[in-house]
């Protein structure tokens, strides 16, 4: 049977080349739709290093006033605001910090040296009190500094970027460091002074989705440093709810507190939260134009192939009715015949999809598609390896499978139950 | 004979029904997505008020200044010493305005009435004169401010209609006094609503920034010009001025963004310096051609292929238009036009149904605020209709081409047989 | 006058290894007006010989000239135009286009020359008329009889008034009385002046012709 098959697609090799090559380039629009669809939404919805949900950003305002406020007055207000927060039934946790908040629009890289190297390179630095690393849920492999606890002033927790490497780059080139073996930093900003020492770490912190992510460097933040509201230094206040009151919390709270937290020239003034914040965000940066624009594409890529093979063989297969019909009036069973144009089909198949397979493997270049302006996605940075081409294969071969089975199987039932006569007339 | 043939490409559609639908389908699909590409492209560039000046405007979002001594640099929106300095100074344009971003959540201020503390959030949009008249405002009652009030640091606010019935609750609010970032201002002017998707206009309250205890520190330029034309000497303008600073500002350099036209705008450009923006237009450009290619080439690659399965069942045929003396052209050119037909139905399906996917994305994909509808000439317009054309002829040329081709290179016998051997 | 003349036609089918010959030197002429059958088995190239004799396929070898014409170097266009204006063909399948009716495939050699639609019109309805199919115009070849699908053919082959007709087993697909009707459509042509090649197998059709011509293995034996 199988002789028989591969004859007749032999016989007829002229047409069936153009229907393999059809598939191979289906095939390949196919897996790269795939692979693209799967990089791109991984590092989207993939982990990110910290829990966003249920917390909110509390943005407080200054009213105008002709003298500067000193700094301990400052620290003085902040810490009135932590206690009458946290006394909120709703509240799980209070967290201040500068320049460190997820979507919270500021970022500080700074220059650092690691261990003994003379070299500075830029790293994402973060300042918060310890209540952050709670607020956002973030695991802490070691120890973690207190903020308030002059002695610990000069210990950090660090995250790597992908890879577990730690490090980062000048204008001269980069540094890399395995994770484990980062144990000093010293900052630029701050001559020689003590070096930071590393005492724990982190998980990888992805702040861009479809860029690598940056080495961070979290500081204790330093009491002089703290404020109710952060024009230029970045000054950020964020809360956990808890889950069960987070429902309407921005609204209550904002309703409850007002009056509390009229703190001397401070006043609350919005209350957001980091969810809202990412989707605006994404949509500032057209992130979410760019996965709806690719989402558009793909769908019609995948409806015109569907549409390419259906038609294709669904005619293939009626322009051989009298085919059909002869075998089944030389005897053929029914389900014989619809067995034979089914294998037939899937043999072409298999042929296309080594052809395919093979040029897939060999032809999806990164560099070309960010020469198009397509963003791509780092697949060692988000630890993508081989299991990916298994997914785009299966995938790809199940619905190509799929549309030529129902292509086929639906014209060469019609053919085969009508009777030889009426068929073999058709010629 | 065009007439014939058109019956006969009808009734061939009417004896194929499954493939001319999927034919006539994946055209339309093609079309449109073509289409609402191309429209959406038109739509972003349209006037549409308080933005009606697009046309004629050019915009600077962004700077860099560069130290040449350590190569460090610091870039974000234009400050205001430029704008003051030396942009202010630019003779080409008509006007020149200076307002502040306005995308952000964070950037809402509070607005309470005089004498009341229950204070509302809203989005305040810090401007200067020129502004009123880069933009065409509806106003309902009172108007913005002069160029004089500006300089004077007038504490004047124009307040957008719902923004002023949820302050005083329904009561009249010309003329009443209300706090802005519990700072003291008199409503003057009370407008129609405009909605955030102006990314330079939009806004709830409308203050001069003079009257800010500390002003605009950095915001977006925008220039309008007397007429397009200008463009060239606007920019060139943009370039003296950069070259100026230089000067007096050794050893560091500026780079002023643009100045970008409207369109440039759209494609949200990411750029440091002139050649990089001349790289990013290259490569946005080498992407849509990229984009239309692949939009074309997969349903070309699909029709091609019921093409030739037609024209293999159509062989005999062929051979007896040609035994009865059809010319190998006539063969061409009447399996291009057969195939046309099924493009152009398959297009003009395509461009209802893009208008239908317009209308229907206009949120995300258009940025149109709710409630503001497209205008009509810009999908209507003859422009659309010839780039329809244009991508059914190519379409159509792509795939039947082929078929077409091979149908009439065949020698009669071989037809006749039906051996295509 | 002589109307068709071959001159030396050899004819070889190549595949990849092998030669077959279908004509080897093959000299015709058939008169103005005559009625020619060309008999002989299955495979002996007589079609092919007809096929070559309407310029519808090449020799190897030899010449074809028709109404004094010299068509072995004729481009493709006047190639064309030729076939049209002075040929008319009738196959045993009738190869009628099933997406057109009666009417349209009737006029498909008008549509290769000047004409307007009425003119076309007007012609196809005497064209019918004359084989008997005024009653047919609309319908579609699918909906009509072997033999009226032939007689549509033949108004075909007659409607741009060729000076011959070459007809490939014009009755090989219909049953005898059919068969006779279109034989006596052709008689009747061919007492209007038009000269007729008709190639068959059949004995009883052949004897009603002027001339009988017999093929053996790619060569004229009578």
């Amino acid at each position: 049977m199988i002789r028989h098959i591969l004859k007749i697609i032999w016989n007829e090799r002229k047409l069936n080349a153009w229907l393999v090559m059809e598939y191979v380039i289906t095939f390949c629009v196919l897996w790269f739709c795939c692979d693209y669809l799967y990089t791109m939404l991984r590092s989207y919805y993939g982990p990110q290093g910290y829990d966003i949900n249920h917390v909110y950003m509390i943005n407080m305002g200054e009213k105008p006033s002709e003298k500067e406020l000193e700094d301990s007055d400052k620290y003085g207000f902040a810490m009135t605001f932590m206690e009458r927060v946290k006394r909120y039934p709703d509240i799980e946790n209070v967290a201040f910090a500068m320049a460190s908040v997820p979507y919270g629009g500021t970022m500080w890289v700074g220059g650092f040296r690691i261990n003994s190297d003379s070299v500075y390179i830029g790293l994402r630095q973060r300042h918060v009190s310890t209540e952050f690393f709670d607020v956002f849920k973030m695991k802490v492999d070691g120890q973690i500094f207190d903020w308030t606890d002059y002695a610990d002033k000069d210990n950090v927790v660090i995250s790597a970027s992908g890879d577990n490497q730690f490090g980062g780059s000048n204008r001269d080139g980069s540094v890399w460091v395995p994770v484990p073996e980062v144990h000093t930093l010293h900052h630029g900003d701050e001559g020689e002074t003590n070096p930071h020492k590393v005492t724990g770490r982190t998980e990888v912190i992805r702040d861009p989705y479809f860029e690598p992510a940056m080495s961070n460097v979290i500081l204790p933040l330093r009491r002089e440093d703290v404020s109710l509201v952060g024009d230029d230094k970045g000054n950020q206040i964020v809360v956990r709810v808890k889950p069960e009151a987070d429902k309407d919390f921005a609204e209550r709270f904002t309703r409850d507190m007002r009056e509390q937290l009229f703190l001397g020239p401070y006043y609350l003034s919005s209350v957001a939260s980091i969810e809202g914040m990412r989707t605006e965000n994404d949509s500032l940066w057209g992130v979410k134009d760019r996965i709806n624009s690719t989402y558009a594409v793909v769908l019609f890529l995948v409806v015109n192939i569907f549409l390419g093979i259906l038609g294709s063989f669904r005619f293939r297969t009626q322009s051989r009715r009298s085919e059909i019909a002869l075998r089944i009036a030389l005897g053929a069973s029914r389900r014989k015949v619809q067995a034979m144009v089914v294998a037939e089909t899937l043999c072409l198949l298999a042929v296309a999809t080594i052809a395919g397979t093979v040029v897939c493997l060999h032809l999806g270049d990164p560099e070309t598609l960010r020469s198009l302006g397509i963003p791509t996605v780092d697949k060692v940075e988000w630890g993508i390896g081989r299991e990916q081409y298994a997914i785009n294969f299966i995938l790809t071969v199940s619905f190509l499978a799929l549309v030529s089975i129902v292509a086929v199987w639906h014209p060469a039932r019609q053919a085969s139950t009508t009777q030889p006569a009426d068929a073999l007339h058709d010629e | 004979m065009y007439r014939i043939y058109f019956k006969q490409a009808i009734q061939m559609l009417r004896q194929n029904s499954f493939i001319s639908i999927i034919s006539i389908l994946g055209t339309a699909l093609a079309i449109m997505m073509i289409m609402t590409i191309i429209v959406t492209e038109e739509v972003k560039t349209f006037r549409m008020a308080p933005e009606i000046n697009r046309d004629r405007s050019l915009y600077i979002m962004y700077h860099v200044e560069r130290d040449t001594t350590d190569g460090g640099w610091f870039s974000g929106l234009v400050p205001h010493d430029i704008v003051k300095e030396y942009l202010s100074a630019l003779k080409t344009p008509a006007y020149t305005s200076f307002m502040n971003r306005l995308d952000d959540l964070n950037m809402q201020t509070t607005v309470n009435v005089e004498g009341l503390s229950d204070y509302g959030l809203y989005a305040a949009r810090y401007v200067d004169a020129s502004f009123w008249k880069v933009f065409s405002f509806g106003f309902i009652e009172g108007s913005g401010f002069s160029e004089e009030e500006f300089q004077s640091g007038i504490h004047h606010a124009v307040l957008s209609e719902s923004t002023a019935k949820e302050l005083f609750k329904g009561e009249k609010a010309l003329g009443r006094n209300i706090q802005i970032a519990f700072t003291n201002y008199r409503v003057t002017g009370i407008v129609k609503d405009v909605s955030p998707v102006f990314k330079y206009a939009g806004g709830d309250i409308w203050i001069p920034y003079t009257s800010r205890k500390e002003g605009l520190r950095a915001g977006y330029v925008l220039l309008m010009a007397t007429d397009k034309a200008d463009f060239p000497r606007i920019i060139a303008e943009i370039r003296d001025v950069e070259r100026k600073y230089a000067i007096d500002h050794h050893p560091k350099t500026l780079y002023l963004r643009g100045p970008e036209n409207q369109k440039m705008r759209t494609m949200d450009l990411q750029a440091n310096s002139e050649q990089e923006i001349r790289e990013a237009i290259r490569i946005k450009n080498r992407r849509t051609v990229f984009v239309f290619l692949i939009l074309l080439i997969i349903p070309a690659l699909n029709l091609s292929g019921f093409s030739l399965s037609r024209i293999r069942k159509r062989i005999a045929e062929i051979g007896v238009r040609k035994a009865f003396g059809a010319k190998k052209y006539v063969i061409l050119i009447q399996v291009l036009y057969e195939n046309m037909i099924t493009s152009l139905v398959g297009g003009l399906i395509g461009l209802i149904l893009s208008y239908v996917a317009i209308t229907w994305l206009k949120n995300w994909l258009l940025k149109v605020p709710e409630g503001s509808d497209i205008p009509l000439s810009a999908m209507l317009s003859p422009a659309v209709f010839a780039a329809v054309f244009v991508a059914c002829l190519l379409l159509n040329l792509l795939s039947a081409g082929l078929s077409a081709l091979k149908a009439s290179r065949m020698t009669i016998v071989n037809s006749l047989n039906q051996n295509d051997r | 006058m002589t109307m068709i003349q071959l001159e030396g036609i050899t004819k070889l089918y190549r595949t990849k290894d092998v030669e077959t010959v279908a004509l080897e030197q093959i000299n015709l002429e058939v008169e103005e007006g005559e009625f020619l059958s060309v008999m002989g088995p299955s495979g002996c190239g007589k079609s092919t010989m007809l096929n070559i004799m309407g310029l519808l396929d090449l020799p190897n070898e030899g010449k074809v000239r028709i109404n004094g014409i010299e068509t072995n170097r004729m481009k493709d266009g006047p190639m064309a135009e030729f076939r049209n204006s002075m040929l008319g063909f009738v196959f045993q399948s009738f190869h009628l286009i099933n997406s057109l009716n009666v009417q349209d495939n009737v006029e498909l050699p008008l549509l290769y020359r000047p004409s307007t639609g009425r003119s076309r019109r007007e012609q196809a309805g005497e064209v019918l008329a004359k084989v008997g199919l005024s009653h047919r115009m609309r319908h579609f070849p699918s909906q009509l009889s072997g033999g009226q699908c032939q007689r549509v053919a033949i108004a075909r082959a007659i409607i741009g008034h060729p000076k011959i007709i070459l007809a490939d087993e014009p009755t090989g697909n219909l049953d005898s009385r059919m068969g006779e009707d279109i034989m006596s459509l052709l008689h009747e042509l061919n007492r209007e002046g038009t000269t007729i090649v008709m190639v068959t197998h059949d004995e009883h059709i052949a004897r009603g012709t002027q001339r009988i011509v017999r093929f053996f293995d790619g060569r004229r034996i009578q």
